[in-house]
């Protein structure tokens, strides 16, 4: 049985593990916080525009577990706001525990409060990754999923400094690019005007803080549309969002907030004295970030160059998922990726072809089309999300995007994947095996 | 695998200092002027955030303090026990493990000696060191009487490599080898372990240290040792003490602690390292040249495979690894 170490326990490690685990291997999920789904913790929208069919053709392929319990998390279902049809919305306080349960029950071995800060590259090969105690887990193939935004420095130098959001850094310690540990250069998203890196796009309110009538509105229809004074409405924030889906002129002329369990502002930062000028917001308050009057965490300084197959390019037994695999928006996203690495760590362990999803399905065409932009033709200013901008756009040009069903189903078919991701797991795994123990 | 440091003044009072400043922090890669946050060995404390709400400029440095020496006594004509008294506010920062100071008498700042602090009486604002009188710098402390002033400046943080490991040892066995004056900064962490519920098993070579010095050392530091000789009559380690770490490996000791000189622990680190394969943590008192302590002298300097100069005034490393760069 091959053993596989996924580093980063976001919604792509989450779904790496798993599909790694389903498809027959002994799996290690590291965590440097005490929480998984990363920053799903305060994610909450899905099946919204293109990410529908995304999920659907997930559930065909045989990896809908994730989509499950995020449909069984949500509080709302088919809501319409600003540019965006029928989407989901899960509480992203009940969305964490289901997860981790989940992890449990396919018997992966999940490590929390768990940072690594280096590799073991013996002749190419990454023999271990090591813990910040020195200690090191050793396995066969590895999936660097620690995504891409932060540390502390990024977000000082290319935002406005430490804005405490989820990932908590201070904490935990800093996210460590593995590939980039490897000897492979990181590639860096950029801005519309060129500086690099991008804002996280939404901020998290505290529900007990809006106004009675306002969080009834919230509570009851799952998004609620209030107008941005004329004098603080700003243009130039769309160009340094990560979410190219929200980066409409709807968004910065109005304050937008969606029922995620708390209330979702889809706007990265924006300063508390102008946000309680909002009739309705007076008296709002941040929880994530607790400074998301002033910055956001930092993005996509830290991109891995991929193949289709996740396979990162230059290393040998290194794969990537989410966002450090492919300049990708949302959880979504980051689950489609990290499905796929999972899998093809376990093929790559036992030598067979690696899988390469098909462009016939939105869920392969948006790993090719984003590699072939970001990756070969450099484009670093873009990202892509079944959701909205560039690639909604060409999903819709070329048929991908659909709400049918049986359409769904008979495309996955088409393409011979159908269930795919969906083996069942083989014996279970003695916990904290092959781990020796640490120095510095 | 590429060789890790850190840096033992990272997070201090100190912290960020002039190496920060200048562009040559040991943990920063931005304050080393890169354009990207390569962080990976530490949590809690972003060099770059507080260089940047310091305005740019390093914290306030360690600087030079006056000190009255209140107590003196002389061992053997050639180990000299002194205490100071600290000024006001500032005996706090000298409790950490591996905190040794720059002491001298005269004025000239050539005299800085580096030695490790003892102990220390946070009540009495006192502090205690042991000097081994030997060389141009520490032979000045011979006349050296109560109530006289010395130039004291610190405190340094890394009197010892292997910080981690000793200071994360819990309700375990340990294994302390020290030789002649090496016991001396090896106080401190044997009473840390001591503290932290570690059964400690100390053995002493007395090196040039005559029995008397020896039973003092014990009775004053009520500690329980074993005399052992480390070295044969023909100068290469005995098999009395390759015998004692190899049974301590066996019997599941977690860390080796030594406090000899570099010759000595070079051999000893090697022989763990291939009897143990690198399970066992070590720790080891430093005995690197020093002058300033800052990192800006260049007097501990060691090159690691010709690709990474390291400051042994202030990198904390593998001690495996420590080991092989030793001379």
């Amino acid at each position: 049985m091959s053993r596989i170490i996924v580093t980063g326990g976001g919604w792509s490690g989450v779904s790496a593990a798993l599909s790694a685990r389903k498809a027959g291997a002994e799996v290690v999920l590291l965590e440097k916080t005490d929480l998984v789904l990363g920053a799903g913790n305060v994610g909450g929208i899905f099946r919204n525009n293109g990410r529908f069919t995304a999920a659907e053709e997930m559930k065909f392929l045989g990896a809908g577990e994730l989509f499950d319990i995020m449909d069984k998390c949500a509080v709302h279902v088919n809501v319409s706001f600003p540019g965006h049809e029928h989407a989901s919305l899960y509480d992203v306080n009940k969305v964490e525990p289901c997860a981790k349960e989940l992890l449990g029950e396919f018997g992966i071995e999940l490590m929390t409060e768990s940072h690594v800060m280096d590799i073991v590259k013996v002749n190419d090969n990454v023999e271990a990754v090591v813990l910040d105690d020195g200690t090191k887990i050793e396995g066969d193939v590895f999936i660097d999923t620690t995504g891409s935004s932060g540390p502390m420095g990024n977000c000082l130098k290319y935002g406005h400094g430490c804005s405490m959001c989820i990932q908590r850094c201070p904490t935990f310690g800093p996210r460590v690019s593995l590939t980039a540990k490897y000897g492979i250069k990181d590639l860096r998203g950029r801005r519309s005007d060129g500086t690099p890196g991008v804002f996280s796009g939404a901020c998290k309110i505290e529900k007990k803080t809006l106004r009675e009538d306002i969080r009834d509105e919230l509570n009851e229809k799952g998004v609620v549309i209030l107008p941005v004074p004329k004098e603080d409405v700003n243009y130039d924030k769309l160009g340094q969002k990560a979410c190219r889906q929200y980066a409409l002129k709807e968004y910065s002329e109005n304050v937008i907030i969606l029922d995620t369990g708390a209330a979702k502002l889809m706007t990265s930062y924006y300063p508390l004295d102008k946000l309680r000028k909002i009739p309705g917001l007076e008296q709002a308050e941040y929880i994530d970030p607790y400074s998301a009057g002033r910055g956001n965490s930092i993005r996509y300084l830290a991109v891995a160059p991929c193949e289709d197959t996740m396979h990162v390019i230059g290393a040998t037994n290194l794969f990537c998922g989410g966002e450090k695999g492919a300049p990708l928006i949302g959880h979504t996203e980051a689950v489609v990726t990290g499905a796929l690495a999972g899998y093809n760590t376990v093929k790559y362990a036992e030598k067979e072809e690696l899988l390469i999803l098909p462009d016939t399905l939105a869920v392969g065409n948006i790993i090719s089309y984003s590699h072939k932009q970001f990756v070969r033709e450099q484009i670093y200013n873009e990202r892509y999300t079944f959701a909205g901008g560039v690639f909604f756009k060409r999903m819709k040009e070329l048929g991908l995007y659909s709400t049918d069903t049986d359409d769904i189903e008979n495309r996955v078919t088409a393409a011979g994947l159908k269930g795919i991701f969906d083996i069942s797991p083989k014996t279970p795994v003695p916990p904290h095996s092959r781990v020796s123990g640490g120095q510095l | 695998m590429r060789i890790y440091t850190k840096c033992s003044n990272y997070a201090s009072d100190t912290c960020p200092c002039v190496l920060a400043e200048s562009g040559h922090c040991i943990v920063c890669s931005m304050c080393r002027g890169e354009d990207f946050c390569d962080c990976s060995d530490t949590s809690g404390f972003c060099v770059m955030q507080e260089l940047y709400n310091n305005g740019g400029k390093a914290r306030d440095q360690h600087h030079m303090m006056k000190c009255t020496v209140t107590y003196e006594t002389v061992f053997d004509d050639t180990i000299k026990l002194i205490r100071l008294n600290i000024p006001d506010g500032e005996i706090r920062s000298f409790t950490q493990l591996g905190s040794f100071v720059f002491i001298r008498v005269l004025e000239n700042t050539f005299y800085d000696v580096p030695i490790s602090v003892l102990y220390e009486e946070i009540d009495l604002d006192s502090i205690e060191l042991m000097i081994q009188l030997q060389g141009i710098k520490t032979k000045c402390f011979k006349n050296l009487k109560k109530g006289d002033t010395v130039f004291l400046r610190g405190p340094y943080l890394n009197g010892i490599q292997g910080l981690k490991a000793l200071s994360s040892l819990h309700n375990s066995k340990s294994l302390v080898i020290c030789r002649g004056i090496g016991l001396f900064p090896s106080l401190y962490p044997i009473s840390q372990m001591i503290k932290n519920n570690n059964d400690v098993k100390i053995y002493l070579d007395q090196g040039t240290f005559s029995k008397t010095l020896l039973r003092a050392a014990k009775d004053l530091y009520e500690l329980d040792i074993e005399e052992i000789s480390i070295m044969d009559p023909g100068g290469r380690i005995s098999s009395q003490m390759y015998a004692i770490i190899d049974d301590a490996i066996k019997q599941d000791v977690k860390l080796i602690h030594f406090g000899t000189s570099d010759h000595v622990m070079k051999q000893l680190i090697d022989h763990v390292e291939e009897k143990s394969g690198r399970n066992v943590a070590l720790s080891c008192i430093n005995n690197s040249h020093m002058c300033c302590g800052e990192g800006i002298c260049g007097a501990c300097t060691r090159n690691i495979n010709s690709q990474k100069i390291v400051h042994l005034c202030k990198e904390q490393m593998d001690v495996y690894e420590y080991g092989k760069i030793l001379i």
